[in-house]
């Protein structure tokens, strides 16, 4: 369960800042990526260890 | 502006580590050579002969492994920082021949020590395999310690590089302040033997959280304090967020200077 939940919540964030690279302004682009970034973290470490 | 190159990041980590072993017969076999010896004297030294124990804990191994997974992401985490300060002074040439996005120049000494650190951690756990540790699901973790913790490494590399380019002993403050983290950070001894005033306050210390959560992931096979890490990774991130602010606004001046 724990391989498939990091496999899973890669998988969301990735298509999520793929679809927000391909389709936002230059400029505000790289912030995003990094609030995406954080989230992805704070799912990591707050989800994961549910499953323990 | 110049965009961030991925095959222009891939050449400067390459060259990074021709020229770190330039000239030398065994070439980039040194790479392997470092992070072996390292892991030797973690080890045989302080573990075995210095008869370095970790306090409540019989393990004879356990006080190696405690050392290793402090010293081997640390030594990642400083060596970027430190190397990052100084990044837009020693590649002004390149920055004054070629357009390249700056930050670019920050995400490859990031990548090169990544790839030093994972060098290291090879053989790390080649010494787990062989010493029966128990490994558990919670050591996949251990990657995400490490991502986040160069997120925090290029936040403050980008920030100390930016003014380091207008005040050049910020160079040498930078050194101080590493070196006096590494010893306020429980590396190399017990968070236990700190004096609690001292305490109360290195446990606000990013490092001190990086090398916690390590430390519960290999040595006591517990997950990272939730909250600490959560809070953490906003501080990164508002830190990134901050040092890209910061450089994007004095991005001109600092292109002037070099």
């Amino acid at each position: 369960m724990e391989v498939l939940f990091l496999i899973v919540w890669t998988g969301v964030f990735c298509s999520a800042v793929y679809f927000s690279w391909v389709k936002m302004v230059k400029h505000i682009k790289v912030y995003i990526m990094m609030i995406y970034n954080c989230l992805y973290l704070i799912g990591v470490f707050m989800i994961y260890p549910k499953f323990g | 502006m110049a965009a961030l190159s991925a095959s222009l990041i891939w050449d400067l980590t390459k060259r990074d580590f021709a020229e770190r072993f330039a000239g030398s017969a065994l070439g980039s076999v040194w790479a392997f050579i470092w992070p072996l010896v390292n892991l030797f004297i973690y080890i045989v030294i302080f573990g075995k002969f210095m008869g370095g124990r970790l306090p409540g804990n019989g393990d004879i191994y356990a006080y190696s492994i405690y050392l290793s997974v402090g010293l081997i992401p640390w030594t990642a985490f400083a060596s970027t920082i430190s190397r990052s300060s100084t990044v837009f002074l020693d590649k002004k040439n390149i920055i004054s021949k070629v357009d390249v996005s700056l930050p670019s120049l920050l995400v490859f000494i990031n990548l090169s020590e990544s790839i030093t650190f994972f060098i290291s951690n090879v053989f790390l756990f080649a010494f787990l395999l062989v010493t029966d540790y128990e490994f558990s699901m919670k050591l996949l973790l251990f990657p995400f310690i490490f991502y986040l913790q160069q997120i925090l490494a290029f936040g403050l590399g980008l920030l100390s590089a930016t003014l380091v380019v207008f005040v050049r002993d910020l160079k040498e403050v930078v050194g101080i302040i590493l070196q006096l983290w590494f010893w306020f950070t429980p590396i190399v001894y017990v968070s236990n033997i700190l004096p609690d005033f001292v305490k109360k306050v290195v446990v606000f210390s990013p490092a001190f959280i990086i090398t916690e959560a390590y430390h519960r992931v290999f040595v006591f096979h517990a997950y990272p304090v939730v909250s600490s890490m959560v809070i953490l990774t906003v501080i990164a991130h508002v830190l990134l967020i901050g040092s890209y602010l910061l450089f994007r606004f004095l991005e001109k001046d600092v292109r002037d200077f070099l």
